[in-house]
């Protein structure tokens, strides 16, 4: 009984740091998001950051579920939230920069001379 | 155990709460989706967190829909090409056609 | 803990009412737009707050994505419509139209008084015996599936969920009826056609929607689930296939699609007719029946909304250009149309 009941106290601490941990990234994505100077910046720190946190989250839970279709679920929901962020980061930085929107290239907020339109890849 | 669960999921609402300044505040179209896109990814965790709290397993449909439909409004948004720094000087009238 | 779920619950309420505020008084379309997805999926988390997660999955589809999806479309017709100029007086603050401000304060109270007369119904509800939970429980057996909601939409009411589909056909009529074809989606302008990103994002994403949207209609029958929220999740990998460039845009002039967007209501209507020598009765199913019928008609309402809703996103009407489908049904292009101006000619 004592041995069960310390792998089940570990695995609960464990689980709320690890959801503690994910809540902070996503606190971190939140404020670069509000802080950072321009979009390129704010999609770097958001998409990143905060789909680290959700995959924190979901470690968390994946610990404290004993069920596995719930776990396989919650792995499923990460990978899709994970590819679709840094696909959705990578479609707006590209169409941005193409639409003309320049990055800051200098940290007093004046942006160098970028060929804006129509580079493709 | 499961007010841990609670206060992290309202931890993220107000969080998102702020988050949601930037839509407010823009200035381009595309800052502002990237504000939707942190409610979805937020409310995907949120309504984690709930389903774990609460024992209801179909919120993780819901949670599934959040993180799919996040992606079609981008993926639709950025795919429309008209994205155009509303803010900036020499408002880009054209695009590559 | 319950302290606790107070203070999550004022939160996504303050949240709400702090949405709908900054979406009715900001004049800038766009940001309105974004506020409006937010808005809908902070009414998905009330709606599972209050134990919904039924109406949480419709809202976050329909509520949140599928009629964000289609602001987006609706705010870029309009800005092409106006010209690409980024100051337009329809997209932008102008102040030009204020409505005086005694009209303001009217409206301002009368919704006030609706909203203090809805919470007086409400909380005086309370004096009544909330009735038809027991009853719809004690008759749920009846209705050959598990799930109190979906007993209720297509086997108490059927009646209703048959009309919510017929709107749809409807809509799809009449936006078919308008559109002279402008079949431009699948190809975007300005970005090209293949997107690697997109492609590998699609192909590992609609694999997963569509499985889910399987399992939602399927699990409809005893937990929460449907075919409107699998529908509009099927219309969310659609989108996406089509915006990949992946699968060509439907269209009406496509004898599968035109099948699938009137199989449901079809479906529905004819298994509401099969079962009247058996019953005496429109849509009563006879005892047994029900269940494979709920399931079969749920299977082709979730196609039906799908189509339609993919259709409604993609075919965006109202730009006149010619359209090789269409001229090639009938090589006189527009016969009717013709007919109507050589009368008026004449």
């Amino acid at each position: 009984m004592p041995i069960e009941l310390t792998v089940t106290l570990v695995m609960e601490v464990v689980s709320g740091l690890l959801i503690v941990a994910g809540c902070l990234f996503f606190l971190a994505g939140t404020v670069g998001l509000l802080r950072f100077p321009d979009l390129y910046c704010r999609l770097h720190a958001l998409t990143k950051a905060d789909t680290l946190g959700l995959g924190l989250i979901v470690a968390g839970l994946v610990i404290r579920n004993p069920a596995w279709p719930a776990r396989v679920q919650l792995v499923l929901i990460w990978m899709l939230a994970l590819s679709a962020a840094a696909t959705v980061c990578h479609l707006l930085a590209r169409s941005s920069l193409a639409a003309g929107i320049e990055p800051i290239r200098e940290p007093g907020g004046a942006s160098a001379g970028v060929t804006p339109a129509g580079e493709g890849r | 155990m499961s007010l841990l669960l609670l206060g992290a999921a309202l931890f993220l609402i107000l969080n998102v709460g702020a988050g949601l300044l930037r839509v407010v505040r823009g200035p381009t179209p595309a800052d502002r989706m990237v504000a939707a896109q942190l409610f979805g990814t937020s409310g995907v965790a949120i309504l984690l967190l709930l389903a774990e709290a609460s024992g209801e397993g179909s919120l993780r449909d819901v949670a599934l829909i959040f993180a799919l439909l996040a992606v079609v409004i981008s993926v639709s948004f950025v795919k429309r090409g008209w994205i155009r720094a509303e803010g900036s000087s020499d408002g880009e009238a054209d695009h590559a056609d | 803990m319950t302290a606790l779920g107070l203070l999550l619950d004022a939160s996504v309420v303050l949240l709400l009412v702090a949405l709908a505020t900054r979406l009715l008084l900001t004049r800038h379309l766009f940001e309105a737009i974004v506020l409006f997805v937010s808005y809908g999926l902070t009414l998905s988390l009330a709606w599972v707050r209050l134990g919904a997660p039924n109406i949480a999955l419709a809202e976050a589809a329909l509520g949140a994505g599928v009629t964000g999806a289609l602001f987006l479309n609706t705010y870029q017709r309009l800005a092409e419509r106006i010209g690409d100029g980024a100051k337009s007086p329809l997209l932008e603050d102008d102040g030009s139209q204020d409505p005086p401000s005694w009209f303001k304060g009217l409206l301002g109270g009368g919704v006030i008084l609706l909203g203090l007369g809805a919470g007086w119904a409400l909380i005086g509800a309370g004096r009544r015996p909330a009735f038809l939970p027991h009853e719809i429980a004690a008759r749920l057996p009846e209705t050959g599936v598990q799930n109190p909601v979906t007993g209720v939409l297509l086997n108490f009411r059927g009646y209703d969920t048959l009309l919510e589909i017929a709107v749809l056909v409807a809509a799809m009529a009449g936006v078919w009826s308008l559109d002279r074809g402008s079949r431009r989606f699948g190809r975007a302008r300005g970005e090209p056609d293949e997107d690697p990103v997109l492609h590998a994002l699609t192909r590992f994403a609609v694999p997963v929607t569509v499985v889910t949207a399987v399992y939602l209609t399927w699990v409809g029958s005893t937990e929460p689930g449907g075919a409107f929220q699998a529908g509009s999740l099927l219309a969310g990998a659609g989108v996406l296939l089509t915006v990949a460039g992946i699968l060509p845009p439907p269209t009406a002039a496509s004898r599968p699609v035109r099948a699938m967007v009137a199989g449901g209501m079809a479906g529905f209507v004819l298994a509401g007719i099969a079962v009247l020598p058996l019953t005496g009765q429109f849509l009563h199913y006879p005892e047994g029946w029900a269940y494979p019928m709920i399931l079969g008609i749920e299977a082709l309402l979730t196609v039906s909304i799908a189509v339609v809703l993919v259709e409604l996103f993609v075919d965006v009407p109202a730009v006149p250009e010619p359209d090789p489908a269409l001229e090639s049904i009938d090589p006189s292009g527009d016969p009717l149309g013709r007919a109507l101006r050589g009368g008026e000619d004449s």
